[in-house]
């Protein structure tokens, strides 16, 4: 069944076809929210509450559009909101960014995650949203809310953050002569 | 100032490896590297994390939220048809309050009794014993 069609069995008086959405996107969302929080639990409660949000909205929303960018604009709220409300920065739990994949070098991808988890949370997004979901500029525009321009320049400053980071990760690992 | 044109040829740039629209002209910018040691370097070194990252995959997170959402959902409609019931029952009142006071009309002590039958009313609907006292904590409460 296509969101479209799910959204307006919603709207008709059928509220339980919604669970049909959250079966769809919760992995998807979760996933995106732990790229910004950084642990699942928080993101589990950020994405449970965007969902129950988008519930309340599904009127206002333009069956025009996808339903996935509309939405993560929610996650995005609630996540950062979550983020906003915490005293203290949660450190990265357990949760890995990055899949093991077979004939990698896991050396690499351990750095590049200790490197992606020692971003801002809002450089993490937005190379985690191009880089593992392979969105396009005007993808990353519609997901943020901002201009393409902006995106450029967001991009540009998250990849010199990682690439520093990158760069004093391997010279801690080279040894010291 | 030198830094901001160096960045927007950077952005040009990247934009161009990322196979998206540049706003610079392709020459400009190749002309450019060309002359700055600074950003050949930045660019070389973009390139190594941009294949880097491009050969990464998204861990999968799996979740199951739909029977917390579907509770919190019920709870909400519940809460909803609660508060109906409590703006009818106000509605009434209102409108008793506004009939006892048009003047030399006399209706009554039935009529007096009728405040007394809505809060009846409100506690039937809210399925309450107003003489019992509730100690007794559920865990519902606590979420």
């Amino acid at each position: 069944m296509e969101d479209a069609t799910i959204i307006k069995k919603c709207l008709a008086g059928e509220p339980n076809t919604f669970g049909l959405l959250v079966e769809r996107y919760q992995n998807q969302a979760v996933g995106h929210a732990v790229a910004i929080l950084g642990n699942r639990d928080d993101a589990l409660d950020a994405v449970q509450q965007a969902f129950i949000d988008a519930f309340r909205s599904l009127g206002r929303f333009d069956p025009s559009r996808t339903f996935y960018p509309w939405f993560y604009v929610l996650i995005r709220n609630r996540c950062y909101k979550l983020a906003g409300q915490r005293r203290q920065i949660v450190p990265f739990d357990e949760t890995e960014l990055l899949a093991p994949q077979s004939g990698q070098d896991e050396d690499q991808r351990i750095l590049l995650e200790t490197a992606l988890r020692s971003l801002s949370p809002d450089a993490r997004e937005i190379i985690t949203l191009k880089y593992l979901d392979g969105l396009t500029y005007r993808e990353l525009a519609e997901h943020l809310q901002i201009p393409e321009g902006t995106v450029m320049s967001r991009l540009f400053h998250a990849r010199k953050q990682l690439q520093v980071r990158l760069t004093s990760g391997l010279s801690k690992k080279e040894p010291q002569v | 100032m030198k830094e901001n044109v160096c960045e927007n040829f950077l952005i040009a740039k990247m934009a161009e490896i990322d196979d998206e629209e540049i706003q610079a002209s392709t020459e400009n910018v190749e002309s450019h590297l060309k002359t700055c040691e600074n950003c050949r370097h930045e660019i070389e070194q973009m390139k190594l994390s941009h294949s880097l990252l491009n050969a990464q995959v998204r861990q999968q997170a799996a979740a199951d939220l739909w029977p917390n959402i579907e509770l919190h959902l019920q709870k909400r409609n519940e809460s909803l048809r609660n508060l109906s019931s409590f703006v009818f029952v106000g509605l009434l009142l209102v409108s008793l309050k506004l009939l006892e006071m048009i003047p030399e009309q006399g209706f009554g002590l039935a009529f007096r009794l009728i405040p007394l039958g809505f809060v009846v009313a409100i506690f039937a609907i809210l399925r309450e014993n107003p003489f019992k006292i509730n100690t007794r904590l559920t865990e519902e409460d606590c979420i």
